[in-house]
């Protein structure tokens, strides 16, 4: 295992919505940021450099409890008035978009223009979309840097983001149909797969997100 | 291209590493976080990890250890055993787990499935289902393996499939530790008869073992124990051994 002998000197944030783990996100962000807060309240994300939304759950679960702590438009000011880079991780990725779809439809962040609805599925496929899978790279993407193409990630999920932009889509998975892997708009960022369970793969997306997002 | 998983299954009870014959018989193999930080380093797929005694000794899940392994994993990991409650649930993925196993508490109140999935995805809802043949027919036993519930398998799979679980860890108890190949009729009785992923366990002792699950019986993964801890067998020998007979697996990446 490849050990990152210098920490990169930021704050990065990740945002408790309350329903998702946070332990391994945070282990994989401290062996590669110099300081990792968890974000609870709106005012905290004053002293950060970048923000992690990570996410297992439900959309409007989670949506609920970041509207009840404030966080809403906190990670909204965040990343749309003040710019700084933002990641969203699998349900974090999806409350990005305008609307989600799942357990009936729910108003998202609004930040890359899209709805989240459910994967599409053909006679012999399986929803939950689990297991490892290759995503292949729509033009330059930061993330992807210095990881081979056609690498494979973690995912698990039944629900995908439509981008209204195609531009936004970054980086594509096959599953039945091509979904978006990656989005992009700006300084805000999503990956539908778990980078903090991918292994090597995928502590490299978050080195990368933490030296050049 | 999704992959097919290999999944180190580890037994945990009070504090070691076990694992036994036919679902008795545990002997001490070792501990956990070495076993996870080794797995970890050898780039598994998944890992899945069981606490055997907790069900039958009626304890809460050990959330504190848990917490522990977790931070040694950085592939996705299962954990079950004892987990009886949508508090359970949400304190065992507090601490770190991706996925909860669930199994003796639901035949009591199936309705645990599908709270857990309304609130936390059925994604991370994985549902054991222990089996052994009673009469002829593949039969639930619950408490590892010793309880029998009575349900047939294939009702109670479809029955946690509309409750809302996310994948079907399906065990056939009577070949569990014996290194005798899977259950390949019930295994692909049941992957026929649901719309989730299902993970093979029980029986798996050499290479063909895992290609015959997923080439006859269709499963979506292959889980074992007992191979890795008495053979020479590792994760990666049975990944390469499913690529050359064309099954997609992940080989993993160096950076």
């Amino acid at each position: 295992m490849v050990v990152e002998q210098s920490l990169i000197e930021t704050t990065v944030g990740v945002v408790d919505v309350g329903i998702a783990n946070l332990g391994s996100i945070c282990r994989s962000l401290h062996e590669i940021a110099s300081k990792v807060v968890i974000v609870r309240t709106p005012d905290q994300l004053e002293n950060i450099d970048r923000l992690v939304l990570p996410g297992v759950g439900a959309f409007p679960v989670a949506m609920q409890r970041l509207r009840a702590s404030g966080l809403d438009s906190g990670v909204h000011v965040f990343a749309h008035h003040f710019q700084k880079p933002l990641l969203g991780i699998c349900l974090g990725m999806q409350l990005l978009a305008d609307i989600g779809e799942e357990h009936g439809r729910t108003a998202g962040l609004g930040l890359i223009a899209g709805r989240v609805r459910r994967l599409k599925v053909g006679p012999r496929q399986r929803v939950p979309h689990v297991g490892w899978n290759s995503v292949s790279a729509v033009g330059d993407s930061l993330l992807l840097k210095g990881v081979p193409l056609q690498t494979d990630f973690y995912f698990v999920h039944s629900f995908v983001f439509d981008v209204v932009d195609p531009t936004s889509s970054i980086g594509v998975c096959d599953y039945g149909e091509n979904f978006a892997a990656i989005v992009r708009r700006a300084n805000i960022h999503g990956v539908q797969f778990h980078p903090e369970k991918s292994s090597f793969a995928g502590r490299r997306v978050l080195k990368n997100f933490c030296e050049y997002c | 291209m999704l992959k097919t998983r290999v999944i180190p299954v580890m037994l945990w009870k009070r504090g070691t590493l076990v694992k036994g014959k036919q679902f008795d018989h545990a002997r001490n193999v070792g501990t956990v976080l070495p076993s996870i930080k080794v797995y970890n380093s050898r780039d598994v797929d998944e890992l899945v990890l069981l606490d055997i005694d907790a069900s039958t000794l009626g304890c809460k899940p050990r959330f504190l250890e848990i917490e522990w392994f977790a931070r040694e994993c950085n592939v996705p990991l299962a954990v079950g055993g004892g987990i009886s409650s949508e508090d359970h649930v949400e304190q065992v993925l507090r601490a770190g787990a991706d996925k909860v196993v669930l199994n003796s508490a639901i035949y009591a109140q199936p309705e645990l499935v599908r709270n857990a999935s309304l609130q936390f995805g059925s994604q991370c809802v994985v549902v054991g289902v222990d089996y052994r043949f009673v009469g002829g027919v593949p039969t639930c036993f619950s408490n590892a393996g010793k309880v029998n519930q009575g349900t047939r398998v294939d009702q109670w799979v479809k029955q946690v499939h509309d409750l809302g679980a996310g994948e079907i860890l399906l065990t056939d108890c009577s070949r569990d530790g014996m290194m005798c190949g899977y259950d390949l009729e019930t295994i692909g009785q049941i992957v026929d008869s649901v719309a989730i992923p299902v993970i093979a366990a029980g029986g798996a002792g050499s290479l063909d073992h895992f290609l015959d699950a997923v080439i006859i019986s269709r499963a979506d993964a292959v889980a074992a124990g007992s191979v890795f801890h008495f053979t020479e067998i590792t994760p990666r020998n049975i990944k390469d051994h499913l690529a050359q007979n064309g099954v997609p697996v992940r080989l993993g990446v160096s950076l």
